[in-house]
């Protein structure tokens, strides 16, 4: 059975990164954390990504990252940045069900096979349905560019949001972190109501 | 806080002026009486001692209230006519009137409620916390748009408003008395505290 921490603890609350490598699932944490932010990177193999190598990033998540947003000496907002690749499933398994909310980002330049890949396999584990996708790297913000987005949340049937986002930019990583919290504050309230 | 609507009452007797500054501060709009009528969006005129016309260039384009003893002295359809002596009631309801009709020009939605069916892009906002809290409640249930502009600034509110309304994933409907706007959670509050945008 999964764990549950956050139920343990209402002062933690969880939050979730995930995406493709590469797309800045580190970066968006250390924007936002007030902590420095734990990780567990491993150089890249050359022979595996060269066209990684190429483009300057030379590590890799290979556990999770672990940001913080101290919102009191008490309550906290635990950011995780969990890895992509399959071998790494069971870190889903084991975190994601216990978020209030997941930021999936994804990179512009791929195609939406990527998204539609990546919204099925959220799925499984993110009974939740806190979702927001941060469209990295256009070169142009416009509501074009988010649509494809938004039609595959619908074709899933997921009620989430599709921002661009810059994880560079602190005030675009807030806004997922606080859209996260606002639907996981009406889904609580709403739980609380049918009860 | 509000923007100051200016008002230029050049050519008024010192008791018809005195009269109508106490008449207009009744309301909760805040006045700002200057001596430049190119810099006012109201004038009041009194047509009785006013002789040249020409003095009201662009009073089309204004809001225009027209003292007078008799109707026939007005020089313009669209200045509005307040017989003088001025009674406070009259004058109280051609304030109403104006002020509903710059309302309801400036803001189509403003007695309304709005819902959305979908988010906004946030980020291309630069909104607020609450304007990021309310926008989610939008996609749950209509909120009234003048209990919205209680909890957040009215030009961000008003931006993803239109934004949500030119892309067409804008819901507007008469304002109706039972939707109520729920309180953020205190809970959340001081996250929003950190990161007031």
């Amino acid at each position: 059975m999964t764990e549950q921490p956050s139920s343990l603890d209402p002062r933690l609350q969880r939050i979730a990164f995930i995406g493709p490598f590469g797309v800045g699932k580190s970066t968006a944490i250390r924007t936002v954390s007030d902590i420095s932010v734990l990780g567990s990177e491993a150089e890249i193999s050359p022979h595996v990504l060269h066209d990684d190598i190429a483009s300057g990033k030379h590590l890799t998540t290979v556990a999770f990252e672990y940001g913080e947003i101290r919102t009191s000496d008490e309550e906290r907002f635990a950011l995780f940045g969990l890895p992509g690749q399959d071998r790494f499933e069971h870190m889903w398994r084991m975190l994601i069900p216990s978020t209030i909310g997941v930021v999936l980002l994804l990179n512009s330049q791929d195609s939406m096979d990527v998204c539609e890949t990546w919204l099925s396999r959220l799925a499984d584990y993110a009974p939740h349905g806190n979702l927001v996708i941060g469209v990295t790297r256009l070169t142009q913000v416009s509501e074009a560019a988010l649509q494809p987005y938004r039609a595959l949340l619908t074709q899933h049937g997921a009620s989430g949001a599709a921002f661009a986002i810059d994880p560079r930019k602190t005030e675009e990583v807030r806004c997922a972190v606080i859209a996260l919290v606002a639907m996981h504050a009406w889904r609580s309230r709403r739980a609380v109501t049918a009860e | 806080m509000t923007t100051p609507i200016a008002v230029c009452a050049r050519n008024l007797s010192v008791d018809d002026a005195s009269l109508l500054k106490s008449i207009f501060a009744l309301r909760p709009e805040r006045w700002n009486w200057t001596v430049s009528a190119e810099e006012a969006q109201w004038w009041v005129v009194d047509v009785d001692t006013c002789k040249e016309r020409d003095k009201f260039p662009n009073s089309a384009c204004r809001t225009v209230l027209a003292l007078a003893t008799d109707f026939s002295r007005m020089p313009y359809p669209h200045w509005t006519f307040i017989a003088k002596p001025l009674r406070s009631q009259r004058v109280l309801a051609v304030l109403d009137h104006h002020l509903a009709r710059v309302s309801a020009r400036e803001h189509p939605w403003s007695n309304s409620e709005v819902s959305l069916k979908r988010w906004p892009d946030m980020p291309r906002f630069k909104a607020s916390p609450d304007l990021i809290y309310w926008c989610n409640e939008l996609l749950h249930q209509p909120i009234a748009y003048r209990q919205l502009l209680a909890t957040v600034p009215k030009q961000a509110l008003d931006a993803v408003l239109e934004d949500a309304e030119r892309h067409q994933y804008l819901i507007r409907r008469p304002e109706t008395q039972r939707t109520t706007a729920t309180a953020i959670p205190t809970a959340w509050r001081r996250l929003w505290a950190r990161w007031t945008l």
